[in-house]
């Protein structure tokens, strides 16, 4: 219990989309350990999306408890859930999601200005993960001006400026081409080896397979979880 | 603080990221500002001018000056007081020497006439004639020469102290002092020459000569009509002086207890509040024309803020993602609104200074920008900024950062 990260615990998420109701996530029960390096996969539709949405404070289920690090997240309001996305989650997405009109090193800064770092202290951090990440050189560049891996590149180094507790990515390589999209992988998979909980949503086998446990998804239910096997 | 600061800095700069987009848009969206802070500044600089000027004029004239007249000031009911009977030298001299030391009275008596000098003829010049106490009670200064002499004015002599229009239009650059002038074909002697007065609501004050007193009747006749003129010292209630002249002119006149007086004494207090009026209306047009365009422009700023806010849904989301509060996102787009207006205040202001010397150089209205004016054009258009902003500002952090990061 002492390396538990996310304890999910009968999670329900229902839509109400007009006068129908849709149950995207079906009472799920879901450990995740300080340390894993876990996939979720699944067909569109059968609610991957949402339990992201729900794992990353982006969202609130609507019967069920989620406890991150012990603390009872579906309790929370929206500014405690701002401040857990801000502290604890680091999120990489599909579409990259930089501002556009500002610099990459900007980009990387923006978590730590929500959290009240002072500006110098913002830009070290930001330039030393940017320069992890080797785009040491593209500090000053404007995301239009970096290529899709590049762009992916900053949005992970944004991620880890703030050392959350959890590296969340939603088709992190959905936007890239295969080549970028293996060197991508490979710095999650160095991620993982330095200690880093990552969750990997995907629907392409290739990347799920990246992770040491896979958890499928199906109509909003766990269909499959390989970490009985593994273990 | 420290930090409430730094964070104002962050959201002046984001501000200043978002405006440099579209730097057209942000100046058409100001145009309703600028045109509210812009009138609210000019009537405010008018009306100061006028005050400035107004104060000089009204020392000038004497605010503690009383004047016994047929007529009351700033009455529309001329023709109520037509029956009484006019002011006369006699009435003067009795309430002159009842009045005692501390209150200075002069006839005062005045008429237009054309003045000629050499080929030059200036028309329509007050002539006023003076006693020697005149000196004392209109506050006269004297540039060169020197006022009359007692017994110049005892002699009725023909001779003349001359505005400063006068000696600008009449003799160009020459010595008026000792030069002979005509008024109305009378030969008069220049011995001196007055102060520049200036102008007040459209007078000018420096289109004046004295004569002596008897000079006057002498050459313009008696059918003139005449006042009385009392100075009162700083150390008399003006209200005190006012029942003293009052009950002195009752008596002159012969008038029972109780019965209705037929004269009238006026001060400088009903210019003053003729003028208090005046002013009074011009601001509440500038505050009804301003607070008008400024609601044009607040609407304007609210419908560009909105435009703004749906443009920006993705990176509004993407703020939230990664740690945005609602209300740290209010307080930006707060303060992207208050900088659209802040610019158009400040625009405004520097626009407003323009005016007022425009108004200065074309027009009888002196204007100067009161530096109050400025603060209120400015605090004014923040103002607008913050209340219009508001409801862009609330969308803009009420958004779902869900359905926001997926918006193309």
């Amino acid at each position: 219990m002492k390396n538990r990260l996310i304890e999910l615990r009968e999670i329900s998420k229902i839509y109400h989309t007009g006068k129908v109701e849709v149950e995207a996530v079906k009472n799920i029960d879901l450990d995740i350990d300080k340390g894993e390096y876990l996939s979720i996969m699944g067909p569109s539709g059968s609610g991957k999306s949402t339990l992201m949405n729900l794992i990353g404070c982006l969202d609130t289920p609507t019967k069920g408890s989620y406890h991150l690090e012990n603390k009872s997240v579906h309790k929370m309001d929206d500014s405690e859930l701002a401040r857990i996305r801000n502290k604890k989650i680091g999120f990489v997405f599909q579409t990259f999601n930089l501002l556009p009109r500002v610099t990459a090193l900007h980009n990387v800064e923006l978590p730590l200005i929500y959290s009240g770092v002072d500006s110098e202290a913002r830009k070290e951090k930001a330039a030393d993960l940017l320069e992890q990440v080797g785009l040491g050189h593209r500090k000053e560049h404007h995301p239009n001006e970096l290529s899709g891996g590049q762009r992916q590149r900053v949005a992970i180094a944004r991620a880890l400026v703030n050392d959350p507790s959890l590296i969340l990515a939603d088709e992190p390589t959905g936007n890239v081409d295969t080549e970028t999209g293996a060197d991508i992988m490979q710095i999650f998979d160095e991620l993982n080896q330095e200690g880093n909980t990552i969750i990997l949503v995907s629907h392409e086998k290739s990347i799920a397979e990246h992770a040491d446990r896979m958890v499928n998804l199906l109509d909003g239910e766990i269909a499959e979880d390989n970490k009985e096997i593994k273990v | 603080m420290i930090s409430f600061l730094i964070k104002v800095k962050e959201n002046i700069l984001i501000a200043y990221h978002a405006l440099r987009q579209h730097p057209l848009r942000t100046i058409l969206t100001t145009l309703g500002i600028i045109i509210g802070t812009l009138t609210i500044i000019s009537i405010a600089s008018i009306i100061q001018g006028l005050n400035t000027k107004f104060e000089e004029s009204v020392s000038f004239f004497g605010a503690r000056t009383l004047y016994i007249q047929k007529y009351p000031w700033m009455s529309r009911e001329w023709f109520k007081y037509r029956n009484r009977p006019d002011i006369t030298m006699e009435e003067f001299y009795f309430v002159d020497d009842n009045l005692g030391q501390e209150l200075t009275a002069i006839p005062n008596i005045s008429t237009n006439k054309n003045v000629k000098y050499d080929r030059n003829t200036i028309q329509g010049i007050q002539i006023t004639g003076a006693v020697k106490e005149t000196e004392l009670v209109d506050n006269v200064t004297i540039s060169s020469g020197r006022f009359f002499t007692e017994m110049e004015i005892d002699r009725n002599s023909n001779k003349v102290v001359i505005g400063y229009s006068l000696e600008k239009k009449l003799f160009s650059g020459t010595d008026p002092v000792n030069k002979m002038v005509r008024i109305n074909d009378h030969l008069f002697k220049v011995i001196g020459v007055l102060e520049k007065r200036g102008q007040f609501l459209g007078n000018n004050l420096d289109n004046v000569c004295y004569i002596p007193m008897g000079s006057f009747f002498k050459n313009f006749g008696f059918n003139h009509y005449l006042s009385i003129k009392i100075k009162v010292p700083k150390n008399q209630k003006m209200e005190k002086a006012k029942e003293q002249v009052s009950f002195m002119t009752r008596l002159a006149r012969g008038l029972r207890p109780g019965e209705e007086k037929n004269f009238s004494i006026n001060q400088q207090d009903i210019i003053n509040q003729q003028y208090q009026k005046l002013t009074g209306g011009l601001y509440t047009a500038a505050i009804g024309i301003g607070a008008l365009s400024l609601l044009v422009g607040g609407i304007g700023i609210m419908n560009i803020m909105l435009v703004s806010v749906s443009e920006r849904k993705r990176e509004i989301g993407v703020r939230k993602a990664l740690g945005a509060t609602k209300r740290v996102l209010i307080f930006q787009f707060l303060t992207e609104s208050i900088i659209v207006c802040s610019i158009g205040g400040a625009i405004a202001i520097g626009l407003s200074y323009l005016a007022a010397w425009g108004i200065d150089q074309a027009t009888p209205f002196p204007a100067q920008v009161p530096i109050w004016a400025v603060f209120l054009g400015l605090g004014f258009s923040s103002f607008v900024g913050m209340t219009f902003g508001m409801y862009p500002a609330i969308k803009a952090a009420r958004l779902d950062p869900i359905e926001t990061l997926h918006y193309e």
